[in-house]
């Protein structure tokens, strides 16, 4: 029952109990009559479209038989919870799609390495499973970055009636505070922030950080991350802001086998202060790109990182809200394949992304499809651009005979 | 052949070398990495005046700070695999948005200039 019905039903039947229906999208060639759909269905309908000819129906393991064998029936859709997104970034990466199939990032442990949290942000309340502070102070939030990051990564959109939804917005954060309030920690510091979240078994590492100072991936950050990976843990590493120079990732985007996240933009473009490899070994970084223009998510009580928006929330753009996206699609994927290393991850990752058809040292694999990694398809392509410019006339000098000409024999 | 100022000196990252050329009775942080776990060498490493921060384990090394000559010093132990500079790290968040694909705009073009996003506010480093 592959061929007409999408994959997402199939999952949802499957977690139902013997004879319990779920609600579908059927869209047919056309309209049939209500006898017609009666015979198939028996008229379980919840909206019968005029627009287009599709059905909004809730059906059975029985009913889904006798609508695949349909001749008249296109397909057959879960019909999804909307929710209007974190920004446009969840939908272009099809994070709905992975909600649908395999669930939304729940009981998976991500750290956020940052600038610390704000746990009462009423996103994120009852999620921050443990907190430390690294940086001398208490790992509170008075920047305002951390938290922006948990909430991209798994924010429930309480404080904008599920407005800004993060990418697993069930999943838990560990924050350790590694960076002071100015944004800025030595080396070290996360150097224990990243021990620390590998000791609270967490599954997914976010670092929204580095150094633009050029690395061969053999500096105590990077070999550290390295370690973590090495322990089971995915670590998901910023490439920097410091694009589009060439050989601008730094630490620790540099280390082998952490994935170093570039930003794109809503339409497909890379960000151009993505930072661009290859590393100071020659190695193509970043691994894949993930949106990071415009990104709104919780905003730290008291701070005003970025431009704010309402009370609860601030808009950024950067390598830094790139990554976190990556943190909660790995949050999902391990929710939905637990048995992932981080090496597979990656290259799941990598083997799936869109194409947007740019150097390798621009673009890694591609922008990151988040449905496609879970189901191992084929991503879409991205939507063609405009069409060129026809080119301009050149006025024909007056007295030439002008006459078609037909190439014979080339290619 | 090397010496064992040669070899300490290639433990040595260009940075700290920089810093001890310019400054030697500076105070710095560093991070020395151990052949081996480094904390069998803890007593030894204050025995010469240097603070240890950390004790790293998922890779064996210590977070230090002390006088630059003094952590120069350490290069020469056999058990120091290498030795670098703390370096700071920051946020990568904040870039201005309108900077993200288009270039500025072309100096005179007033109706684009009013037209374009302000950069989001330095609020962070």
């Amino acid at each position: 029952m592959q061929d007409k019905v999408h994959p997402g039903v199939l999952e949802r039947l499957g977690s139902r109990g013997q004879g319990e229906a779920v609600p579908v999208i059927v869209t047919y060639r056309q309209m049939p009559t209500t006898a017609e759909r009666e015979r198939v269905t028996a008229l379980a309908e919840r909206y019968v479209y005029r627009r287009v000819p599709a059905v909004a129906m809730r059906v059975t393991g029985a009913t889904l038989g006798r609508l695949n064998e349909d001749p008249n029936v296109i397909s057959v859709w879960p019909d999804l919870e909307m929710h209007t997104m974190l920004d446009v970034s969840a939908p272009l990466i099809r994070v709905p799609e992975v909600w649908a199939a395999s669930g939304r990032g729940t009981a998976v442990r991500v750290a956020v390495v940052d600038t610390g949290i704000d746990p009462d942000h009423p996103d994120l309340t009852g999620r921050v499973a443990n907190a430390i502070s690294f940086a001398g102070t208490s790992a509170a939030d008075g920047n305002g970055h951390g938290t922006h990051v948990a909430g991209t990564i798994a924010g429930n959109g309480a404080a904008s009636d599920g407005r800004y939804v993060g990418m697993a917005p069930e999943a838990y954060i560990y924050a350790a505070k590694v960076l002071k309030d100015n944004g800025s920690g030595l080396m070290s510091d996360v150097m224990a922030g990243v021990e620390w979240a590998v000791d609270q078994e967490v599954q997914v590492i976010n670092l929204s950080l580095g150094s633009d100072e050029k690395s061969d991936g053999s500096d105590p950050l990077s070999k550290l991350c390295d370690a973590a990976a090495d322990a089971g843990v995915v670590v998901c590493v910023a490439a920097g802001n410091a694009g589009p120079r060439s050989g601008s990732v730094g630490t620790p985007a540099c280390a082998h086998k952490i994935i170093t996240i570039g930003a794109s933009t809503d339409d497909d473009q890379i960000a151009s202060f993505s930072s661009r490899g290859p590393t100071q070994d020659g190695r193509i970084k970043p691994d894949v790109v993930f949106p990071g223009v415009n990104i709104v998510a919780a905003r730290a009580d008291g701070t005003s990182m970025g431009t704010p928006v309402g009370d609860h929330y601030t808009r950024a753009s950067g390598t830094s809200m790139a990554t976190p996206h990556a943190a909660g699609v790995a949050a999902l994927l391990l929710e939905g394949l637990p048995s992932l290393t981080p090496e597979e991850l990656k290259r799941l990752l990598q083997a799936t992304a869109v194409d947007l058809g740019l150097d390798s040292n621009t673009q890694g694999s591609g922008r990151a499809d988040a449905y496609a990694a879970l189901t191992g398809e084929v991503p879409p392509p991205p939507p063609p651009g405009p069409p060129p410019e026809p080119p301009t006339p050149t006025p024909i000098p007056s007295g030439c005979l002008t006459l078609p000409l037909q190439v014979i024999g080339l290619r | 052949m090397t010496g064992p100022a040669d070899e300490a000196r290639q433990k040595t990252g260009d940075a700290l070398l920089a810093l001890y050329r310019a400054r030697p009775q500076a105070i710095a942080a560093a991070i020395v990495r151990s052949e081996g776990e480094a904390q069998p060498h803890l007593a030894e490493v204050e025995a010469a005046g240097i603070t240890v921060r950390r004790v790293f384990r998922l890779v064996p090394a210590l977070a230090v700070e002390g006088v630059v000559a003094d952590l120069l010093a350490l290069a020469e132990l056999q058990w120091v695999a290498s030795i670098s500079l703390d370096r700071e790290l920051h946020t990568m968040g904040s870039c201005p948005p309108d900077e993200a694909v288009r270039p500025p705009p072309e100096a005179g073009d007033a109706a684009a200039a009013e037209s374009s996003e302000k950069p989001d506010p330095e609020s962070e480093q």
